[in-house]
């Protein structure tokens, strides 16, 4: 009995990871010789909406001026644009740099807060409250938002059914080490490929939660940001959707971000991740496929990205289960043709298919010399294999205890005086 | 042994290199970020401001005659002595003159930049031009990347303008021309600078002034009258995963966003954005006040336009952009595959299009008034003339060009100038009128698809047939998943109340005009199988006959429709005949008459797709898959058919304006692709006979599919629709005084019979008039 529910998970898990090897390489193939949707960065309209830039900080005195200083210099209508820095809890400092703004410019409007219920969701529901813009657009303190980025990003809200765009991260510190190097090809594959893909095809691009924007009034008749859930952004594409609004992807809407430069900063950012995403697919896998609002391809999209964090769990428990067989002698499943599905899974999903995206993407991007590095994420997959999973059984157990979530910050790794701009 | 260590050997190798190199190229350096331009902000005029801050910055070296720009370049500066060359393979510098005119026949394989007025002649091909001031582009030139002017841009016909056409006042471009991008505050299309009048009609102030912001209404198909609020207005943002049609004269308060595409019918207003994933078309006179933007293409047919003075708006398309007759757009357009403004079919009808006397450049102030005359003749500038308040430097600013031309350096005299202007604009009219003339019955040809090859004669894709066993039967209709069979039950009480009714409106006829009574019957009559379930409509339209007052001719219609399903006689979704069965209506008439009507196989037949009747609203049923099973309309026409209405449309205060306008457009749709709209009053159809017979037409929709068929007979056909009809006193009286009509036909469905409203609304011919 035990041995046949083995053998049952072993074969669905295969047939799960062909499911996603397809999706990579619907995507990837999408990227390169799909028809492209256009973005609505060529708009030109005197009726611009009015925005709220939001910029959490705790503990930014090293890196603010960067974010602020962009902000001043991008092009917008200035009575149609007020900029809120969220101090929250700060105990550098950051409260009297925000402050000196404000001094100067009567439009940045910081918000301190000096509350138990600390992190970016409860900074978020508060701006919001203060905000007087219809369009609130999110920046993180270590971002550099180039002179036109929210003009572009607010372009998206005069399309009646958008409800929140996402821009493209780039990052910046790419040269520090390996990881970087890694990280940025995962960037590249992410956004330039898979995002783009996904808005080409009208699926579920995702709001990205930093370098995009959404409609104020969406977050504020369903009663704000959830401070239970740690992947917010997520969170916020699912209630999008599930309430008949679109999430698009801005392509041209570029900005440099910091990546983490230790595997173990970013081992702590992915397992955060996992376990926000897998709060979320709690939460909405079942409103997702009884939404009303959702098309069939927007709901077959929004449950395989719903499980994206799932599935590594499922993987390393099927190789676990692979070794068991194997030690029972119950390996003869790989006799006959189902021996087809176990090479074109681990091939296809194991190595390959993420392959094609970040490939695809760095011949669009023009960096087609960093896909020699493409072997060297076959060892990251392990990595994220077991951060991932941890995260998973992060998400369970918050699910089964109801525990209250802190909030970390991903450390920065900026000197003040080196600037960390490229 | 060794084929196995080889075995061995290769798939070690294949495991490790990759890792290897990978390796090895992750010691190396890599190479960086990506690169984000941070200082760059979206600027359509960004070609000309860049290039032209790089000319003012920079010196001219005297010697060399070359200069800095991104690299060191040879410059051709153009004096008085005006263009010695035919080709130039440098940067062209004209300065120190009000005017520089380029010649004909010229070739620029670099820049152009010229600090005043400038003028192309025409057939020139040029890289790029950055003007300072104001700007013409004749005939024929050919724009390799881009050009720019400060002041206006006035470009004429046959151009190709490259990748970007900008003006910072305002620009005109002619017809047959191709673009890719185009800005300045205001671009009148298919329009040059010596035309009159304004294109299209303007907003009226209460739409100008209504907040866009609006509640949203989902999933939608037509946006019709019945969306409307007490100001007239449909005070609604639209969301639709459907096509959209916002049929004609509505005002829709909010945006438009389609996950497909949107059609905007004829004097349509739409204050807010119209968003698109599929195709968008503006019909006639149809206005966005803010932006059109689209995966697919977009149309603008005559008069139709896009944002508003003093607030820019965008019309983009990810494919193609036509315009087709004038049109307005303020601000940006912009379009990936190109766009064309009224192209010519052939080389000789872009000839044919316009040929201009003479160029004007723009001059806007809230209407054309030229500001300069260039007058041009046998290929070659003769003169220039000119307002106060533009002045040549003595000595003539042509003067050079051409030796024996007469001195015309004092400036000319302001009556000299009028009449310049007003013969032009004579000229221009004349020209104007007799190309409309010749174009007019063309101009609107819709669809003429050799539809067999597409639908069966019921209107459904070849290998469909309409199903035998229907859905649901209720006491009103008999439903299937591809049509809609209307029961019929009247009592002879309701029939003798309708009768009446008739009869006092055809007591108003004068004496010596013929009468005629037709009763269109359902389509469950004709369908053999469930003829049982129809109700007995021959014993309704026998009462109905005898009931007729004296001299009135009732036209059985039962056998002179044909039976069977071979035949596109009556819609499927909607309770009338179709173009088909209106045509055999027609016939039935003409043979009372004793005057045949042509085969149906000698009109020509237009084809407008998927159209859903409102049938299946009415049931709690849904119809099949939406397009599959849609109607398809056809409408027939004889070639020599005058396609022209003059239409009399309910506005928003509930007054009637007329307006003179095309039948066959490719902007109609659902009812209104035969004769005026969905709420129209009254319309007026010239025949293509000069008899001065007049026939009037009163009637539901069953009279407006059939009132193109009288156009072979009568030289006017006045269509009268009863359900909006309402005039001021004695209007009906007059229309036989006036219109010296010669036969009355009043016809109706037998859907309409025993119907409350129905009969108000017949009645109200007749209380208008007595009133």
């Amino acid at each position: 009995m035990v041995i046949t529910i083995l053998k049952i998970y072993m074969i669905i898990s295969i047939a799960i990871m062909i499911a996603y090897a397809i999706r990579h390489i619907l995507f990837a193939y999408n990227r390169m010789f799909g028809r492209q949707r256009i973005y609505y960065q060529d708009i030109y309209s005197g009726d611009m909406p009015k925005v709220s830039v939001l910029v959490p900080m705790h503990n930014e005195e090293k890196v603010l001026h960067f974010v602020m200083d962009s902000l001043l210099e991008c092009v917008y209508e200035r009575d149609k644009f007020e900029i809120i820095p969220i101090n929250d809890n700060s105990i550098d400092k950051t409260r009297e740099l925000l402050d000196a703004y404000h001094e100067k410019y009567d439009f940045i409007k910081p918000l301190h807060r000096n509350s138990p219920d600390r992190g970016k969701p409860a900074g978020l529901n508060d701006a919001m409250k203060t905000a007087t813009g219809d369009i609130i657009i999110v920046f993180d303190a270590d971002y550099r938002p180039s002179r036109d980025l929210v003009r572009q990003i607010a372009l998206a809200f005069l399309d009646p059914n958008v409800g929140a765009v996402m821009g493209r991260v780039i990052p910046y510190n790419t040269n520090t080490n390996l990881l970087t190097r890694l990280l940025n090809l995962e960037r590249s594959g992410g956004y330039q490929a898979d995002q783009q893909a996904r808005y080409n095809m009208r699926l579920m691009p995702q709001y990205g939660g930093t370098v995009g924007g959404f409609r104020k009034s969406i977050l504020l008749q369903s009663g704000g940001f959830n401070p239970r859930v740690l992947a917010e952004d997520t969170e916020l594409t699912y209630r999008i959707y599930t309430s008949g609004w679109k999430v698009v992807y801005a392509n041209s809407a570029e900005c440099y971000e910091e990546s983490p430069e230790t595997w173990e900063v970013r081992g702590r950012q992915v397992r955060r991740w996992s376990r926000g995403h897998n709060q979320v697919l709690f939460h909405y896998l079942i409103p997702t496929i009884c939404s009303r609002y959702m098309s069939l391809r927007e709901k077959i999209d929004g449950i395989f990205l719903l499980f994206v964090y799932a599935v590594p769990f499922l993987t390393a428990l099927a190789q676990l289960v692979s070794v068991a067989l194997f030690l029972l002698g119950e390996m003869n499943i790989l006799a006959g043709w189902w021996v087809l599905l176990f090479i074109g899974a681990y091939n296809s999903f194991g190595n390959f298919a993420p392959f094609y995206e970040i490939g695809s993407a760095l011949l669009v991007d023009g960096t087609r010399g960093e896909a020699r590095l493409l072997p060297l994420l076959t060892f990251s997959f392990y990595f994220y294999l077991w951060n991932i999973s941890l995260g998973f059984l992060d998400a369970c157990a918050d699910a089964l205890t109801h525990r209250k979530v802190i909030w970390a910050k991903t450390a920065r790794f900026t000197k003040e005086d080196a600037g960390g701009k490229p | 042994m060794m084929l196995v260590a080889g075995i061995t050997a290769a798939f070690v190798c294949l495991l490790v290199l990759p890792v290897v190199f990978a390796y090895a190229t992750g010691k190396r350096k890599g190479g960086g970020a990506l690169f984000i331009s941070r200082d760059k902000v979206h600027d359509p005029r960004y070609f000309a401001k860049s290039f032209s801050a790089l000319m003012q910055q920079s010196e001219i070296d005297q010697h060399t005659r070359k200069v800095k720009l991104s690299r060191m370049e040879e410059i051709d500066r153009i004096t008085e002595l005006g263009f010695p060359k035919q080709q130039y393979d440098n940067v062209v510098f004209c300065s120190g003159k009000l005017l520089t005119v380029v010649p004909q026949n010229m070739d620029f394989s670099k820049e152009i930049y010229a600090e005043k007025d400038i003028c192309l002649a025409g057939d020139t091909v040029l890289r790029s031009l950055c003007c300072r001031q104001n700007l013409i582009i004749g005939n024929g030139v050919v724009i390799g990347r881009w050009a720019d002017a400060e002041g206006t841009a006035a470009v004429y016909d046959n151009c190709d303008l490259g990748l970007s056409m900008t003006s910072a006042s305002g620009l005109s471009i002619g017809s047959n021309c191709t673009f890719c991008r185009l800005y300045a505050p205001e671009i009148l299309l298919g329009w040059h600078p010596q035309d009159t009048g304004a294109i299209g009609r303007e907003v009226p102030k209460n739409v100008l002034a209504l907040d866009e912001k609006s509640p949203q209404e989902r999933n939608i198909r037509y946006v019709m009258d019945d969306m409307r609020d007490e100001n007239g207005v449909v005070p609604y943002t639209l969301i639709t995963d459907r096509d959209l049609v916002v049929t004609e004269g509505l005002v829709v308060q909010g945006d438009i966003r389609s996950e497909k595409g949107v059609r905007l019918c004829e004097n349509a207003i739409v204050c807010g954005n119209v968003f698109a994933e599929e195709d968008i078309v503006l019909g006639c006179n149809a206005c966005v006040l803010g932006t059109v933007f689209t995966q697919g293409s977009v149309t603008l047919e005559d008069g139709a336009a896009v944002g508003r003075r003093e607030k820019i708006a965008s019309l983009i398309a990810r494919d193609h952009i036509f315009i087709h007759g004038s049109a307005r757009v303020y601000g940006y357009i912009s379009c990936e595959k190109g766009g064309v403004v009224n192209v010519a079919a052939s080389p000789a009808e872009a000839k044919a299009a316009f040929a201009p006397e003479q160029y004007e450049f723009l001059y806007l102030t809230g209407g054309a008034v030229p500001r300069l005359l260039i007058a041009l003749s046998n290929d070659r500038l003769l003169k220039v003339q000119s307002e106060d308040l533009y002045r040549f430097p003595a000595g003539g600013a042509l003067a050079a060009l051409d030796p024996d031309a007469p001195d015309d350096s004092k400036p000319v005299s302001r009556p000299a100038v009028q009449l310049a202007v007003l013969a032009g604009i004579l000229l221009v009219c004349t020209l104007g009128a007799f190309i409309y003339h010749l174009l007019a019955p063309q101009v609107e040809q819709v669809g003429e698809t050799p539809t067999a090859e597409l639908y069966h004669n019921q209107g459904l894709t070849q290998d469909i047939q309409l199903s035998s066993l229907p859905v649901s039967i209720t006491e009103d209709y008999v439903v299937f998943t591809d049509r809609v069979l209307q029961r019929f039950h009247v009592s002879p009480e309701e029939i003798a109340q309708d009768a009446a009714i008739y009869d006092s409106v055809l007591d108003l006829v004068p004496e010596g005009v013929n009468k005629y009574v037709m009763l269109v019957p359902l389509r469950i009559y004709y369908e053999q199988v469930w003829k049982e379930y129809g109700g007995d409509m021959e014993a309704a339209a026998a009462q109905f006959a005898s009931l007729m007052p004296r001299g009135t001719v009732f036209i059985d219609l039962f056998d002179a429709l044909p039976s069977g399903q071979d035949q596109y006689v009556f819609f499927r979704t909607e309770p009338y005949w179709a173009g088909e069965g209106a045509y055999y209506g027609a016939s039935a008439f003409f043979a009372e008459k004793g005057e045949p009507l042509p085969a149906l196989e000698s009109y020509r037949q237009a084809l407008y797709q998927n159209f859903e009747g409102s049938l299946f609203d009415l049931t709690d049923q849904s119809k099949g898959d939406d397009s599959t099973y849609d109607d398809r309309i056809y409408v027939y026409t004889q070639p020599d058919f005058t396609n022209q209405e003059i239409l009399f449309r309910r506005q928003t205060d509930g007054s009637y304006t007329p307006g003179r306008e095309p039948i066959l457009s490719k902007s109609r749709t659902a009812m209104s692709s035969y004769v005026g709209n969905s709420t129209f009053s009254h319309a007026i159809l010239k025949g293509s006979v000069k008899n001065g017979k007049t026939m009037l037409l009163i009637g539901d929709t069953s009279a407006k599919i059939m009132a193109s068929y009288f156009t072979e007979a009568y030289e006017t056909v006045y269509v009268i629709n009863q359900r909006w009809y309402s005039q001021d006193d004695s209007a009906f009286s007059d229309i036989f005084r006036d219109y010296n009509v010669t036969d009355t036909l009043m016809i109706q469905s037998m859907s309409a019979l025993g119907d409350e409203l129905n009969r108000s609304r017949v009645m109200r011919i007749v209380h208008n008039n007595v009133s």
